[in-house]
């Protein structure tokens, strides 16, 4: 039942019609009721997964809560981190670990057959693994005081808006959301509406439309050209922005129409200037948590190293860690691996070189801006032609491409796509760049009535005349 | 950059904000509201307007019967006053309602030609996707809605959203037909694809005055493939018959009796590659079996026999419906051998 289905939204209107009707306490059970049944739409089976998940980190939360002893507390905390990348790793991970095992055996002289299993993936594990997960670790913290009522609890691990795709939020904020009553008002509904228009819209007219061209290339086979590969990665990049990022926007909006502020997870990253900016900007729910779960953590455990060597350590750990919580792949390491490298050499140009560069001339200054824009840009979608890519060796050869293949093709349909690409990409660009402009991601919203019924009625005809109907899954529904 | 919404009026704002939204959409409707057919040119929207114009005239003679004879059967090759009102997998839910629709306007005609495909005797996908889409409107839904399955109801409720659903034609404009665009492109794109790609065929989709269509595909033949592919459907297929189908033939006839309307029960056309399939796994004695079953039932209905004319395999298209120089053929026979042995014969 994606957002883009008439499933959903005949799912979501009752649900959300009945809700209204309801106090807070039954709101509650009804919501939860609704996120089972949601979740179960998609595969019933996993839903004693979520059940077990929930259960295990109820009261492993209320065990380190009440625990006195340090260490009674941190067993209790291992037991719940461990039972939850164990369900994580299995799940995900498990064929990945043998395969390589294999050919690590293989390699070194063991002929060795490890027996793969059939697993299916469950959808969203990876996103409410780590949500869940903050909830222990911030009791553990002293962060936060546990809940004592379970249905509550169970609908903060089962949220519908948010189990499939994030984004992932913090107990702490979640929680007591539900545990408050909620006000719904004219300003979250006005909000929301907004959120799921232009959410739908990035997916339906930008992602979908995107997909179309990038994929003509990506399923290319050898030789790549570079100038295509370019178009290819420019051509993702928006995609999966615009996919995401649409996501994100409805599951934020359906969120405002029942009440709930949900974390912002992107916040106009293509106007990063540099990495650390950039990653401040994309899928700020996942960098956000593994800076605070995985980076914070790891840098002050490893006390014994000096300092430099430990920043640059735990940057490249972590981010190789995030590129591998994409799935698992090589390539998803690799991009990982890609991001720490960038966010090494950022770290060590930031004080000896950026730092001193300075322009009194607001024009000087706004192009030495509008450069490293440009070139984050280009970064950005350097990595992402690795991360889009089925092998490492379709990577290195779109790389390849890209720097010792870079002419122009007669006859390859470039001037067409070029075009197409960007007629998609202008309306985004355009609104982006005033949200930038005026800082304001609402400022729609703040315009006057005409404005915005003009802006809405744009997005209702780019949608029904150009909207790319194919019925594309959400790409990060695979992760 | 700050993602606060401070509007202390939003209500009102909101409210502004939509009424200015309608107004530009009507105007922009208002505008292209001439070209609306020529927006709305999908072939079963095509097919359902004819087929409502056709339901509009007096017929002294018709034809309900499914696909077969939509395509088989040219009524101008036979009589003007012969009009084929069949639509593709109607199933006997379809001829029982479109008897009830046209006997409101129109006076009874003396005699129907009826006939149903074997298939489609028992359960089918397509009698929601095609029927039930593109034929059935509310009228007809609360005839029958008690007997439609949860899938057919949840599709008719929905068909106002799909696309070149019935209501296109129904609203009859360009605005209903963007906003169930609309509404199909955000939640049922896979619809809507399959729509935008039907367009290509469109234009060579149209019924006759008298209800006659032509394949698409009406000059090719079946190649190897089609028929390799047809066997194995022959293999795969026992022949099943559902209660509701013949609830619903009960009710048709009785109808048709009850108006004084003569029946015609007469076999449609059936490939020779799937006959001898038949023939050797049972499915045409089980049939057969229905069919007598029914002839001791309803000895008002005339039973022109209980096997189907074998047609060689190179006057079909890809499936069970004939081409072009089939279509002749059928049309020809059905004319010496049934039309004017029992028009003649007839009552009236």
């Amino acid at each position: 039942m994606p957002f883009n289905s008439i499933r959903f939204f005949l799912f979501f209107l009752s649900v959300y019609l009945l809700y209204l009707l309801l106090d807070h306490k039954r709101q509650n059970r009804f919501l939860l009721l609704a996120s089972y049944g949601f979740y179960a739409a998609w595969d019933w089976r996993f839903l004693s997964l979520l059940l077990v998940r929930t259960v295990v980190n109820f009261f492993t939360g209320l065990k380190i809560y009440e625990s006195e002893e340090p260490k009674t507390k941190k067993f209790y905390l291992l037991l719940g981190v461990i039972s939850n990348l164990t369900i994580l790793g299995f799940f995900k991970y498990f064929n990945f670990f043998v395969r390589n095992v294999q050919t690590l055996a293989s390699f070194i002289g063991f002929d060795t057959k490890f027996p793969l299993l059939n697993i299916l993936l469950p959808i969203g594990v990876s996103f409410y693994t780590f949500q869940s997960m903050t909830y222990t670790i911030d009791i553990y913290r002293d962060q936060m005081k546990p809940t004592k009522n379970f249905f509550d609890f169970a609908l903060f691990t089962s949220f519908f808006p948010l189990i499939l795709s994030g984004p992932i939020e913090r107990a702490r904020n979640l929680l007591p959301q539900i545990m408050a009553p909620r006000h719904v008002t004219w300003d979250k509904f006005h909000e929301g509406f907004f959120l799921i228009a232009w959410g739908l819209f990035q997916k339906i007219f930008i992602a979908d439309n995107l997909a179309v061209i990038q994929h003509q290339i990506f399923s290319h086979n050898t030789p790549y050209n570079g100038v295509l590969v370019l178009l290819a990665g420019y051509a993702f990049t928006f995609q999966l922005y615009c996919d995401f990022c649409g996501y994100s926007d409805i599951a934020r909006g359906i969120c405002k129409f029942i009440g709930f502020d949900i974390i912002l997870n992107f916040n106009l990253p293509f106007f990063s200037t540099n990495i650390q900016e950039f990653w401040n900007k994309w899928h700020i729910s996942l960098s956000s948590w593994v800076r605070d779960y995985i980076y914070t953590p790891l840098f002050l455990s490893l006390r014994n190293i000096p300092a430099n060597l430990r920043l640059y350590f735990t940057m490249l750990m972590t981010m190789t860690l995030l590129g591998l919580w994409h799935g698992a792949k090589w390539t998803f390491v690799i991009y990982g691996i890609y991001q720490g490298i960038l966010l090494v050499i950022y770290a060590l140009c930031k004080n000896k070189v950026l730092s001193k560069i300075h322009f009194k001339n607001p024009f000087a200054s706004a192009t030495w801006f509008f450069a490293r824009v440009v070139f984050m840009f280009h970064l950005t979608v350097l990595g992402l032609i690795v991360f889009n890519s089925s092998s490492i060796s379709q990577a290195t050869e779109m790389v390849k491409a890209l720097f010792f293949n870079f002419h122009l093709l007669a006859g390859a349909g470039l001037n067409s796509m070029l075009l197409k690409g960007l007629f998609y990409v202008t309306p985004l660009i355009m609104v982006h760049f005033i949200m930038f402009l005026k800082k304001d991601l609402l400022f729609i919203l703040k315009s006057n009535c005409l404005v915005q019924a003009l802006f809405f009625y744009l997005i209702f005809y780019f949608i029904v005349i150009f909207g790319e109907q194919s019925g594309k899954q959400f790409i990060y529904f695979k992760f | 950059v700050e993602n606060n919404l401070s509007i202390s009026n939003s209500k009102s704002n909101l409210k502004w904000v939509f009424i200015i939204l309608l107004v530009m959409i009507a105007l922009t409707e208002m505008l292209i509201y001439k070209f609306r057919f020529e927006i709305i040119d999908h072939p079963w929207i095509k097919m359902h307007l004819a087929q409502q114009a056709l339901l509009k005239k007096e017929w002294k003679y018709m034809i309900l019967a499914d696909s077969g004879s939509l395509v088989g059967i040219d009524p101008r090759a036979i009589s003007k006053d012969l009009g084929n009102l069949s639509f593709p997998s109607c199933q006997t839910i379809g001829p029982y309602l479109l008897l009830k629709r046209y006997l409101k306007t129109s006076s009874a005609p003396k005699m129907i030609f009826f006939n149903l495909s074997p298939e489609g005797w028992g359960e089918s996908f397509f009698f929601k996707e095609e029927f039930i889409r593109y034929s059935m409107n509310f009228g007809d839904f609360l005839i029958v809605w008690n007997d439609l399955t949860y899938p057919e109801r949840i599709c008719f409720l929905t068909a106002h959203f799909m696309p070149s659903s019935r209501n296109r034609v129904w609203i009859n404009s360009w605005l209903a037909t963007r906003i169930t665009l609309f509404f199909n492109g955000i939640f049922s794109p896979k619809a809507a694809t399959l729509a935008r790609s039907q367009k290509t065929i469109s234009g060579q989709i149209v019924l006759t005055d008298q209800g006659f269509i032509l394949s698409p595909e009406s000059e090719r033949s079946m190649d190897e493939g089609d028929i390799k592919n047809l066997k194995q459907y022959g293999l795969d297929h026992k022949f099943t018959f559902s209660a509701r189908n013949l609830k619903y033939f009960d009710l048709f006839v009785k109808l048709a009796h009850e108006k004084g309307i003569e029946i015609v029960f007469y076999e449609g056309p059936i490939p020779e590659v799937i006959y001898s399939i038949r023939e050797s796994t049972g499915y045409n004695n089980s049939y057969r079996s229905l069919i007598s079953e029914m002839k001791r039932k309803y000895d008002f209905v005339i039973f022109d026999g209980s096997d189907n004319p074998v047609f060689s395999n190179e006057k079909y298209t890809r499936n069970f419906h004939l081409n072009k120089t089939g279509a002749e053929a059928f049309t020809a026979l059905f004319r010496d051998k049934i039309f004017f042995k029992y028009a003649r014969e007839s009552k009236h």
